[in-house]
C-alpha cells in the first residue's frame, strides 16, 4: 500500500469495499423470492424506501412485516396516509387494531418531528411515512432516530424520484398482474437489482387478474385435420 | 377570623433592577394625574424628597434624579404576581388594589399549629420577594388594612392578642383613615387626632356630622359590617412579566433576567407536577412591534436550568432590531409528568434496549403538538359494515359499540378481504373499472336510522389499483377503498 494512502484509510476518510460491514440482521418478508432477492428479508432496524403509487399492493407487501414486528406493547403509527388505514385489514393480518396510530397533518415539518419522536421513543415498532420531499440530511436524521428507538421508518414515495436518499433499502414498485413488479434501487451493503415480478397469489388469491386453478390438467396439443 | 394585610407600598419602584439601585441613583415614581411623588427610594429621600412633593420640586432636588411614571396596570400586574407565589403559603387571599394583600390565617392554623409558625412561613415568604412591606394583623379585614398602612416601611405588627389589636387601633393617626381629605381635616378640627377618640364618639352622633359611606367605613373597622372580599383563584396558566427600565440591546444580557423568571417557572411546575412544552417569550422593543420567541421541549421540561438552555439556543438566533424594554414569559402547553416504570429484569436481559418514552407519554406528546384531532388511535368496533368497524359511524343511534380486542375477533366476525385504505365517505364511481370479485352483500340492521344495502364487488382500474366498489339497489356505483 502506497504510504500517503495511509493516514486517509486510518483516519477513515477512505472506504474500501472490503471494510464494508454487512449486518445481515434480516427479518423474513413472507414471501420466498423477495427474501431470496434481499438477501434474507427487511432490515431489521432503519429506513425502507418504497417508490409506489397507492392502491397497487404496497401495504400487502409489507402486511407480513408488520405483524412479525408488531407487538403488544409497542404502537404502529402511520403518519398522513393518503386516507383512513382500515382497521379490518390491521386485524386480518394480526395485528392489534387499538396498536395503530394514525397522523393526519399537512405540514411537512410536524410530520417529520411526528416521525422523529415516534421511532426515538422506543415505544413505536414501525412507522409509515407518505411523503413526498426529503432532504438527505433529514433522512440521516431519521435513521438515527430508529437506531436509537430500535425502530423501522418506512417511506411510502411516488414512483420514479430521480435524487437518491441515504436509506438502507429503496424499492420501486410496478403493479403487475398477480402481484408486483419489483426493482432494487439501492440495498445497503449489496448491488441494486434489475426487476423482477413477485406473484402474491399465493398470499392474496382474491387480487389476481389470471387466475391459475389448480385442479385443471393441461391436456396434451393435439393437432386437429 | 385574623387577617393579615400586607401592603408594598413601593411595589413599582422594587420592581426595578437592581443595578440602578446599586448605583444609589435616586429614582422617584410619579402619579402623572395628581402630580405628586408616590415613591420614592432611599437615595431619593437622602436628597430631601418627601411622598406627595410635585414632580417640580422633587427633580430640583438632584441633578440625577430618576423619574418613572407611576402604572397602575402595571403595579396590578405585579400584586398579581406576588399573590401567585403567596399562594404556596396562605390559602385564602384577596388582592386589595392598588398595593395591598389581604390574608386569612385562621384557618392556616390547623396546618401551622399557631400564630408563630404561620407567621414564620409568611415572613420566609415575604423576604424571598424582596419587595419593601408593612403589615399588620387584625380581627377584621379593614382594621388590619388601617393599621397596616400607619405602619412605617418593613415595619410589622403581628397578633392575636385582643387588647393589644384594639390598643394598636386605637392608637392609629386619623390620618391614616382611607377616606377623603375633608372628613380627616372636619375630624381634626373637632380636635379628634386618633382612631381610639373616634371610636369614643357615639354613632348617631356621627351620623348627624358624616355621609353614609364613612359610616360604613367605621363599621367595616370595628368588625360590625363585613366587607366584601373576592378570594384569589390561582391563575392556570403561568404568565410572569418583568419591566427592564433600562433597554438591552444584546439578547446574551437577558441570561439572569431570565433565569429568575424561569426560576419561578420552575416552581409553578413542580408544585403542579407538570412538564412544560412550550413557552412563549414576548420581548417589547422600543418603538417596533413586540418579538414572540416560541421555544419548544420535545419531551417536555420542568427544570428552570434546561429551559434557560434552550431559550438561550433559541435567542442566539434571534436579531434585536431595537433594544428590549420588557419581556414577559407565558406557558400554555402543559403536560402532566409521567415516569416509565420499567420492568428491571427484563430491562437487564434485553441489555441496551431502552424505552425513552411510554406509549402514554408519546401519545400525549403528539396531542399537545399536534392537536387532538390530528392524531386518532385506531379501534375495531363488532360489526360487519365497514364504517362502523371504523368508528366512523354508530350502529345505534344513543350509543357506541364498544371497541374489541385483537383475540376476540375471529375468522368468521372478520368477513371477507376487506381493502386497506377506506375513503372517509364513499365517493360516486366516476372511472372505469373491471370486476374480478363479487359481489358481496353487506346491509345495515333493522334497527339502524339509514338503511343501506350495498352490493361490494373488488374491482381494478386503469391505474392497476385493486379498488372496492359497490353498488346500491338504485344501480349507482361508489367507491369505498383501496387494497393497498
Amino acid at each position: 500500500m502506497h504510504t500517503d494512502l495511509a493516514p486517509l484509510i486510518d483516519g477513515r476518510h477512505i472506504w474500501l469495499g472490503s471494510q464494508q460491514a454487512i449486518t445481515d440482521d434480516n427479518q423474513p418478508t413472507g414471501y420466498a423470492l423477495l427474501d431470496k432477492k434481499l438477501r434474507g428479508g427487511w432490515p431489521q432496524y432503519g429506513v425502507i424506501e418504497l417508490q409506489t403509487a397507492n392502491g397497487i399492493g404496497e401495504l400487502r407487501l409489507l402486511a407480513p412485516f408488520l405483524s412479525a414486528v408488531a407487538t403488544t406493547q409497542q404502537l404502529i403509527m402511520f403518519i398522513n396516509a393518503p386516507s383512513i388505514i382500515n382497521s379490518q385489514m390491521l386485524a386480518f393480518n394480526d395485528i392489534e387494531p387499538s396498536a395503530a396510530v394514525m397522523i393526519t397533518t399537512n405540514d411537512d415539518s410536524q410530520q417529520l418531528w411526528s416521525a422523529e419522536q415516534s421511532l426515538h421513543s422506543g415505544c413505536v415498532s414501525i412507522v409509515v411515512l407518505w411523503q413526498q420531499q426529503f432532504s438527505s440530511c433529514q433522512v440521516k436524521r431519521l435513521k438515527l432516530a430508529a437506531k436509537a428507538g430500535r425502530s423501522r421508518l418506512i417511506v411510502i414515495r411516488p414512483p420514479n424520484q430521480l435524487s437518491a436518499l441515504p436509506v438502507n433499502l429503496t424499492l420501486a414498485l410496478m403493479p403487475s398482474d398477480n402481484g408486483l413488479d419489483i426493482t432494487i434501487k439501492k440495498q445497503q451493503g449489496h448491488w441494486p437489482q434489475p426487476m423482477f415480478t413477485l406473484d402474491m397469489s399465493q398470499q392474496w388469491p382474491d387480487l389476481v387478474t389470471h387466475r391459475t386453478y389448480d385442479n385443471v390438467i393441461a391436456l396434451a396439443k393435439r393437432r386437429v385435420s | 377570623m385574623l387577617w393579615l394585610y400586607v401592603d408594598f407600598p413601593q411595589l413599582q419602584l422594587d420592581n426595578v433592577d437592581d443595578k440602578l439601585c446599586e448605583e444609589q441613583i435616586p429614582i422617584i415614581v410619579v402619579n402623572g394625574q395628581h402630580n405628586a411623588v408616590v415613591q420614592a427610594n432611599q437615595a431619593a429621600i437622602d436628597c430631601g424628597v418627601r411622598l406627595g412633593f410635585g414632580l417640580g420640586r422633587a427633580i430640583s432636588l438632584s441633578q440625577q434624579m430618576q423619574v418613572i411614571n407611576y402604572d397602575e396596570k402595571l403595579t396590578n400586574k405585579l400584586l398579581a404576581q406576588i399573590s401567585q407565589s403567596a399562594y404556596q403559603v396562605i390559602a385564602d387571599i384577596a388582592l386589595m388594589p392598588p398595593h395591598g394583600l389581604l390574608l386569612r390565617l385562621s384557618p392556616m392554623f390547623v396546618l401551622y399549629d399557631d400564630l408563630a409558625g404561620c407567621w414564620q412561613r409568611v415572613q420566609e415568604w415575604l423576604n424571598n420577594l424582596q419587595v419593601s412591606y408593612r403589615g399588620a394583623t387584625a380581627f377584621n379585614p379593614q382594621a388590619a388594612k388601617l393599621i397596616a398602612s400607619a405602619q412605617a416601611l418593613s415595619q410589622t405588627q403581628i397578633s392575636d392578642d385582643k387588647h393589644l389589636i384594639n390598643q394598636w387601633l386605637s392608637t392609629t393617626p386619623i390620618n391614616a383613615l382611607n377616606t377623603s381629605e375633608k372628613i380627616i381635616e372636619q375630624l381634626l378640627a373637632i380636635g379628634i387626632s386618633n382612631v381610639g377618640a373616634l371610636f369614643d364618639l357615639p354613632m348617631a352622633q356621627l351620623a348627624r356630622r358624616f355621609d353614609s359611606d364613612f359610616l360604613t367605613y367605621i363599621s367595616q373597622i370595628k368588625g360590625e359590617i363585613p366587607l366584601a372580599i373576592d378570594f384569589y383563584l390561582p391563575q392556570t396558566p403561568f404568565c410572569f412579566y418583568r419591566d427592564l427600565n433600562y433597554e438591552l440591546h444584546t439578547t446574551v444580557h437577558l441570561t439572569p433576567v431570565l433565569s429568575k423568571i424561569l426560576d419561578e417557572l420552575s416552581n409553578y411546575l413542580r408544585v403542579r407536577d407538570k412538564l412544560a412544552l412550550s413557552i412563549e417569550l414576548t420581548l417589547k422593543l422600543r418603538d417596533k412591534p413586540a418579538l414572540i420567541v416560541t421555544v419548544h421541549s420535545s419531551q417536555g421540561e420542568q427544570s428552570a436550568a434546561a429551559w434557560l438552555t434552550l431559550t438561550q439556543l433559541q435567542l442566539e438566533r434571534v436579531e434585536l432590531t431595537a433594544p428590549v424594554i420588557s419581556l414577559e414569559i407565558n406557558c400554555h402547553d402543559t403536560s402532566s409528568k409521567t415516569t416509565v416504570s420499567e420492568d428491571l429484569l427484563s430491562q437487564a436481559s434485553h441489555g441496551a434496549k431502552r424505552q425513552r418514552l411510554s406509549k402514554a407519554q408519546l401519545l400525549s406528546l403528539l396531542h399537545a403538538k399536534l392537536g387532538e384531532d390530528n392524531v386518532t388511535q385506531l379501534d375495531y368496533h363488532s360489526s360487519h359494515l365497514p364504517e362502523v368497524v371504523n368508528g366512523l359511524a354508530v350502529s345505534t343511534p344513543r350509543s357506541r359499540c364498544e371497541a374489541v380486542e385483537l383475540s376476540s375477533i375471529t375468522e368468521q366476525v372478520r368477513g371477507g378481504l376487506r381493502p386497506s385504505y377506506l375513503l372517509n365517505k364513499p365517493e360516486p364511481l366516476t372511472m372505469t373499472v373491471s370486476i374480478f370479485h363479487g359481489p358481496e352483500r353487506l346491509c345495515s340492521h333493522w334497527w339502524q336510522k339509514s338503511p343501506v344495502t350495498r352490493d361490494y364487488y373488488i374491482a381494478k382500474n386503469s391505474q392497476q389499483q385493486w379498488c372496492w366498489v359497490f353498488k346500491i339497489p338504485n344501480g349507482q356505483w361508489f367507491l369505498h377503498g383501496y387494497f393497498g
